[in-house]
């Protein structure tokens, strides 16, 4: 039994479909990626895994409790939101004691004025302001906590939003794309700061993201979510390596893979500027199909090694890396290979070069965009 | 002038682009006193110089129809003070304030919350609360005399349906005040309720979502946690605007009650008015508008320095 899940959950607001029949688990201490476009619907899910949406269809389960009909307040799940939505009339200090005075004070101690003399009180805010304290320091913003969000960088008050979500321990952690109002340094820097928080509070995670890289570096699972549909979920190795869908392979990635519209000969070859690059695909001589492969699965060798002519068509130098785009006659788009600068030290736009493709990198969809099944290994005897 | 003296009397070294920059910002100087200027003439000739000339009458015994004047000094100021009608009308003119500002804005508020939580007919009800802003007080006052008629009012004949002998409303002295601060509140609630509304609109909804996950679980917690310190600075102006609005109350009481009965409903515009028009002392009407003036700014520069620290967050 997974720790927290959305099961079957559909929702349109009258002809249009948001979410299609959506399934998402969290095991205990997972850290899942929702990760898409904008538009697929990821946002809504979350809002509806919180209970601030409500699905048409479809059930939400933390543990072996559901929480389908329960009250925001009631699901015990913390939420940070893009915007951050700290109370601007609030020091951090009384942001990140919210919850805590909400759940652990009676309405009446929370009363202005009246509130001081409840019985109970004093050591209620006692104990409020240590657990704010301790959340405080191990995030590092106990030297801010009597600023308000107007007074502190965009930085702080992500910080303090952590903090706020982090300072009950929530059943899971719900996060609307915190990072994308940072800039890109701290950026990555935070990235790698939440997932070791992640680590520690041991809680589920469920994180919305649209940028993939932030997906793959972060999370143990990965849904990837296309028109209110999750095309795979699963982890961020096979995303990559083994992606179900061609939008799967097209979103993951950078530099874009590669796509090669062909169609299969005999014994289910693909033919690529009279080289065989797969063997095995299923279905029908003549079926068009779609090859994928990664640009740093291809190489780059010397004119005259064997393998698929190609013309160097433009370069882009990345440090580390070059990106080479090349022409392969009788192809429509370039493709891109990511070469190391060494390897393209006296070559420049316009020069022929060799492309040798690995068998194995070449991933075969077809046109409903679904992988197509191949009919034996597809290692097979190197004939470039 | 000034500017060529200091250009010749730089070093020669100074550079020439410094000398650009400053020919620059002196030209971009002048670009913006020709822009300013027609504002500026305007609020000279249209606010500054009449509040002056109020100023100076008040120091004079000018009545209109009188060739001359002479400056009396303070002498109008020491006469006001010792004015049973003038200190009956600055007492009314407070307990009128003192009545509609906190009712209107509390009520304006409440309006715009349920016009805000409704879905459906806003557009409608937004409509029908704004007709009172839109209608014309004076001619609007004709249906609250018929209203609270003594003897063919509905308002007596309702009460007296559940056995309550209702009051000669406007006309007698007890009620007559607490009458026109009816009618007061229900003309600025409506006002109130769209500046409330665009207050409202303007709150981030992300807020809501972030109480409603914290735990505050009622719709008066959320109230409490966002609504209410979000629209501070809403409030702080609504507030200011409805005190101003019922500090110059007149319309009422010179279509209704004409400051009676027994100077009962006697408030400050209504006294200046008589003053200055009917018996023409313009001086003395004069002093009393410095002092109105006065009354206000105080008021206004209290409200801003005690409470604008209090509403503004960043």
């Amino acid at each position: 039994m997974s720790a927290f899940a959305l099961r079957n959950i559909s929702k349109s607001y009258g002809a249009n479909s948001i979410l299609n029949d959506v399934s998402i688990e969290a095991e205990e201490g997972e850290f899942i990626a929702l990760v898409g476009p904008s538009g697929c619907g990821k946002s809504t899910l979350l809002r509806i895994a919180a209970g601030l949406d409500h699905g048409d269809t479809g059930s939400i389960w933390m543990g072996d409790r559901e929480i389908t009909a329960i009250h925001p307040a009631d699901r015990n799940v913390a939420m940070v939101f893009q915007s951050y939505a700290l109370y601007p009339h609030l020091t951090a200090e009384q942001n990140i004691a919210v919850p805590l005075a909400m759940r652990n004070l009676s309405t009446l101690q929370r009363m202005p004025f009246l509130g001081r003399f409840v019985s109970g009180r004093r050591t209620a805010q006692a104990g409020i302001k240590q657990q704010v304290l301790t959340t405080a320091t191990s995030l590092q913003i106990d030297h801010l906590l009597d600023r308000k969000p107007g007074q502190m960088s965009g930085g702080q008050r992500q910080r303090v939003a952590l903090a706020r979500a982090l300072v009950r321990q929530p059943g899971v952690f719900l996060m609307d794309e915190p990072l994308s109002n940072l800039d890109a340094n701290l950026r990555v820097h935070t990235r790698a700061e939440i997932v070791d928080l992640h680590r520690r509070a041991g809680v589920p995670t469920i994180y919305v993201t649209h940028d993939q890289s932030e997906a793959l570096s972060m999370a143990d699972r990965v849904a990837v979510m296309m028109g209110g549909k999750v095309l795979q979920f699963d982890s961020p190795a096979s995303i990559y390596d083994d992606p179900r869908h061609i939008e799967v392979a097209k979103f993951v990635g950078s530099p874009r893979i590669n796509i090669i519209n062909a169609i299969t000969s005999e014994n289910g070859a693909v033919i690529l500027a009279g080289k065989t690059v797969a063997e095995g695909v299923t279905g029908p001589v003549g079926t068009p199909i779609q090859l994928a492969i990664r640009p740093e699965r291809i190489k780059l060798r010397s004119a005259s090694a064997k393998g698929i002519a190609a013309t160097i068509s433009r370069l882009e130098f990345l440090g580390s890396e070059v990106l080479v785009a090349t022409h392969v006659a009788g192809t429509e788009d370039d493709l891109v290979v990511k070469a190391v600068p060494a390897d393209i030290a006296h070559l420049a736009a316009g020069a022929p070069v060799t492309l040798q493709i690995d068998k194995d990198a070449c991933l075969i969809f077809g046109q409903d965009g679904l992988r197509v099944p191949m009919r034996t290994p597809t290692r097979i005897a190197v004939d470039a | 002038m000034r500017e060529i003296a200091t250009t010749s009397l730089l070093p020669d070294n100074r550079s020439v682009a410094r000398q650009a920059a400053i020919r620059a910002a002196k030209r971009e100087e002048r670009v913006a006193w020709q822009l300013a200027a027609p504002a500026i003439t305007l609020i000279i000739v249209l606010i500054l110089l009449p509040t002056l000339a109020v100023f100076i009458f008040s120091l004079t015994n000018y009545e209109l129809g009188y060739d001359d004047f002479q400056f009396i000094g303070l002498d109008n100021y020491i006469e006001l003070f010792g004015d049973r009608t003038f200190l009956i009308s600055l007492k009314n003119t407070a307990i009128y304030t003192a009545i509609v500002t906190p009712f209107s804005v509390f009520i304006g508020l409440g309006v715009a919350l349920l016009i805000e939580g409704e879905t459906r007919g806003r557009a409608f009800f937004r409509t029908v609360y704004f007709l009172p802003v839109a209608s014309l007080l004076v001619a609007m006052a004709t249906v609250f005399q018929y209203l609270l008629h003594p003897t063919i009012g509905p308002v007596n004949a309702m009460l007296s349906m559940v056995g309550i002998a209702g009051p000669n409303w406007l006309g007698s002295s007890s009620t007559v005040l607490l009458s026109l601060a009816i009618i007061g509140i229900w003309q600025s609630v409506s006002f109130n309720m769209v500046l409330f509304l665009a207050g409202l609109t303007a709150i981030p909804r992300d807020l809501y979502a972030a109480a409603e996950v914290d735990g505050a679980k009622s719709s008066w917690e959320r109230f409490r946690l966002v609504t209410w310190p979000m629209l501070g600075p809403t409030t702080l102006f609504v507030t200011t605007i409805s005190v101003i609005n019922a500090v110059k109350v007149f319309e009422t009481v010179k279509t209704l009650t004409e400051g009676g009965p027994n100077k009962s409903s006697e408030v400050l515009l209504w006294t200046i008015y008589q003053e200055g028009f009917v018996f023409l002392r313009v001086g003395y009407a004069s002093a009393m508008t410095v002092i109105f003036l006065a009354f206000l700014i105080v008021l206004m520069l209290v409200q801003y320095r005690v409470l604008d620290k209090r509403v503004h967050y960043t």
